[in-house]
């Protein structure tokens, strides 16, 4: 009797490149065909002259020499360099992972082969890239609408327009208008001597009569900003931004020219940039026009992942475009209401001074003042707070459902009354009031005099580091979120409810983070508020050790990037922006990296609370 | 002469049989017209071999009984057609073939208290004899690892789905016999590598943590 047919098998294999390539009925045929094993986690899997394709789990790749080659996970395939070559295999596999794998037997996958070159052809292709990360540990170019990280030889006009010093400034223009471009390269002897754009043709030369007979050299920028060819696309777009140039010649190791690159090239490339909606956000005049582009924030977010970009940067870029809303919104206000009747500093709090904003983070933001306000400057400052507050809610950041925001009269106060409100935290403080009140001590100025929070901050670099019951209230606070591993080591996801079969990422793991490097920080004296920079800035100090820094930046990074994962996900299904994630619809080494972040978190809050509270957890 | 520890001779120092892997087992599911099986009947069996470590799914099977059936049976239960099982064979020719795959194999069932008497029920109305196969129950091995562990359980701790999670093992959809015999199967494979930790452990042994 024939064998049957396991649906999920089949439908496994449709996902498969490239087994995508195979008719329905061989699809049907192979997985007929198929052996499934199981290795555990550290054990080695022997790939025994078959094609090994991974259910689920995930593997690492070892060379000969013992050199990490790959890691790969689920739908991925190992075993083929031996199938095709008939070598013996070179490369050892082992499990980081429990790992449920099919395999395919030598003859079958021989005959694969022969019928579908395309399947010959990934795999050879895989195969051979195998080799190149094996010589080169070359890092895998994302593909990407964006390429932020690619390199400029990518964007860059090799086919250099460029002239003699001797010709004159007509012969140049010229050759520009022929070629219709926008600059021309002053070349001798095959070195780069200047530049010439339009613009130097109008300012120079159009608006001061200068004679075109003349030679060009007279008009050109000498030893202009040039690129070396190593570079990638994001440097482009700061040196021209940073030195206000349009044309960015790109040099060689030995600077000798051998491309161009423009604003036009630029932006053709980025047409979702965050730096072309930062100077959109400041040309837009109304809250109706602004609210538009805060719309476009998911898809930004959105290109920068693709990209590759670190979910630190990706935070810097949302906090760098919230500012931006922010300050245009002061701008409109001090429009409408008039200028401000005294000197104001506009802070923000909690996830916008840590620089680690996410998609829907609601706003908290309060005000500080030289003095105390009199009636008429409250009264003021109370419409104001009120137009930037609903103004940035329009913009797609929810108004605080604490409150806390400048809006409320309790966050508008002066800097003396600001200090006595911190103090009384930090000088009585009970479990409750800080868990609510840790939020205030992330603050960073958005807009505003820096001269009326430097006195805060002062403040609390005096008083945090030498009030240990402060920090050991914080540490004890810290230790009271869990992190979710059970005892199997496997995750602890809610069962009931709107979140059945997920994860907090938020609650579970970022705001531990958080809740650690402040604690740290603040015993520290270190007053920045950004995570990460609290983290780099306690190394070499003793209270954590290097290695503690480096795991606690690396989990954060790592959290951060799953939940915008997921937020983006859940925002394109039902326009939320869910902190949650399942985790069985990770990968498995991305399951993998999370049980040991989790794992390393929770080592962190013991560590944390054994150093400043004796041991005493809560 | 040592009087203590006691020496009854030549400690037997060899394995009590060979390593689990090295046996040959199938894995096996049943669909039921209900739980009881004084009344209720097997619609359909699915079963798979396991050799030296690896389900080969060319032996997968699945077979349904075309009867015959009380007609007050409630068949619908499990997405099963009158048309699939008027396809099916005959219950005695079914039991035979299971019979020549079982021969000599030790049997890998989940929540064998209830698939066990029905398969007992079939063995001797077909074979008038008793089926004395060793029994390995994935999910007592379950119970059995949490009450060690002296972990709380709850009922749906113990669902094949529930367990396999824990290995790490894919959710499968929709369950039909052949499909639940390999999710044992695989289920069987990581907990028989999970106890034995890479190390010597007998078919023995194994099954007695069952």
């Amino acid at each position: 009797m024939a064998a049957a047919e396991v649906s999920n098998v089949i439908s496994f294999f449709k996902t498969v490149t490239p087994f995508q390539f195979l008719s329905e009925s061989d699809i049907r045929a192979y997985s007929k065909k198929i052996s499934v094993t199981y290795v555990r986690n550290g054990d080695s899997a022997h790939p025994n002259q078959s094609l090994n394709i991974i259910r689920k789990g995930a593997l690492e790749i070892f060379s000969e020499s013992q050199k990490l080659v790959d890691r790969i996970a689920d739908g991925e395939c190992f075993g083929v360099s031996s199938l095709l070559s008939g070598n013996k295999e070179n490369f050892s596999v082992t499990a980081i992972e429990d790992s449920l794998i099919y395999q395919v037997s030598k003859e079958d996958f021989l005959e694969l082969v022969e019928k579908y070159p395309q399947v010959k052809n990934f795999f050879e292709q895989t195969r051979s890239n195998r080799l190149q990360k094996l010589m080169l540990s070359h890092k895998k170019n994302p593909s990407a609408d964006v390429h932020w990280n690619a390199s400029i030889q990518e964007l860059m006009s090799r086919n250099l327009i460029c002239i003699s010093p001797d010709s004159t400034i007509q012969e140049a223009a010229k050759k520009m208008a022929d070629n219709r471009v926008g600059s021309i390269l002053i070349i001798e002897n095959n070195e780069l001597k200047g530049i010439v754009t339009d613009r130097d043709l109008r300012t120079r030369v159009v608006s001061q009569t200068v004679d075109i007979q003349k030679p060009i050299e007279l008009i050109a920028t000498k030893s202009p900003i040039t690129l070396d060819e190593q570079a990638l696309v994001m440097h482009a777009h700061l040196t021209m931004t940073h030195y206000n140039v349009h044309h960015l010649p790109i040099v060689n190791q030995q600077e000798k020219p051998v491309g161009m690159v423009t604003a036009t090239n630029l932006l053709n490339s980025h047409q979702n940039s965050p730096l072309l909606l930062v100077s959109e956000i400041y040309r837009q005049q109304t809250i109706a026009d602004l609210s538009v582009l805060g719309r476009k924030l998911p898809s930004i977010t959105r290109n920068l992942m693709r990209s590759g970009m670190s979910s630190f940067d990706i935070g810097e870029v949302l906090s760098v475009l919230s500012d931006s809303f922010t300050k245009k919104l002061i701008e409109l206000a001090e429009l409408k209401l008039g200028p401000a009747p005294t000197n104001f500093a506009w802070v923000c709090f909690g996830s916008q001074a840590r620089k680690d904003q996410s998609l829907g983070s609601d706003q908290d933001n309060g005000l500080v003042f030289e003095h105390e306000l009199n009636e008429l400057e409250n009264k003021y400052f109370e419409q104001f707070s009120n137009f930037i507050c609903n103004g940035l809610a329009e913009c797609g950041f929810p108004l605080c459902p604490g409150s806390i925001m400048a809006t409320n009269q309790e966050y508008r106060m002066s800097v003396k009354t600001w200090q006595k409100k911190f103090e009384s935290w930090i000088q009585s403080p009970t479990p409750k009031s800080l868990l609510n009140a840790c939020i205030f001590f992330d603050i960073r100025m958005v807009h505003g005099d820096q001269l009326l929070v430097k006195p805060i901050k002062d403040r609390l670099k005096q008083w945090c580091p030498s009030n240990q019951i402060f920090i050991a209230t914080l540490s004890r606070n810290a230790a009271q979120n869990k992190t979710p591993l059970g005892f199997f080591k496997t995750f602890v996801v809610d069962r009931h409810g709107d979140h059945k079969h997920q994860l907090d990422l938020k609650h579970a793991g970022i705001a531990i983070i958080h809740d650690i490097a402040r604690t740290y920080a603040l015993s520290e004296g270190i007053t920045i508020s950004s995570s990460k920079q609290r983290l780099l800035q306690l190394e070499g100090r003793g209270s954590l050790s290097n290695l503690d820094i480096e795991n606690l930046v690396y989990g954060l990074e790592f959290l951060l990037e799953l939940r915008f994962e997921a937020q983006l996900s859940s925002q394109e299904n039902d326009k939320t922006f869910s902190n949650y994630l399942n985790p069985s619809e990770l990968n498995g080494l991305r399951r993998q990296q999370l049980k040991s972040v989790f794992a390393m978190i929770h080592a962190a809050q013991q560590g944390l609370v054994y150093k400043f509270s004796r041991g005493v957890m809560v | 002469m040592k009087c203590w520890p006691f020496n009854f001779g030549n400690k037997n120092t060899t394995p009590r049989t060979k390593h689990w892997i090295e046996y040959t087992y199938i894995a096996l599911d049943l669909e039921l017209t209900g739980l009881d099986p004084k009344r209720d009947e097997i619609l359909s069996f699915g079963w798979v071999t396991i050799e030296q470590g690896k389900i080969h799914l060319q032996t997968i099977k699945h077979e349904f009984v075309n009867g015959p059936y009380d007609p007050s049976s409630n068949i619908s239960i499990h997405g099963i057609t009158h048309a699939d099982l008027s396809k099916g064979r005959s219950l005695d020719s079914i039991m035979n073939e299971l019979k020549r795959d079982l021969w000599n194999k030790p049997l890998i069932l989940h929540h064998a208290a209830l698939d066990f008497k029905f398969l007992m029920k079939a063995w001797l109305h077909c074979f008038n004899g008793q089926l004395t196969n060793p029994v390995f129950d994935t999910l007592t091995f379950e119970q059995k690892r949490f009450l060690r562990r002296h972990i709380e359980s709850r009922h749906d701790d113990f669902q094949l789905t529930s367990c396999r999670q824990r290995y790490g093992l894919p959710n499968y959809t929709g369950h039909n016999a052949h499909t639940d015999a390999l999710a044992t199967a695989e289920l069987f494979l990581s907990q028989a590598h999970a106890a034995s930790q890479g190390k010597f452990l007998s078919q023995k042994d194994l099954f007695e943590l069952s």
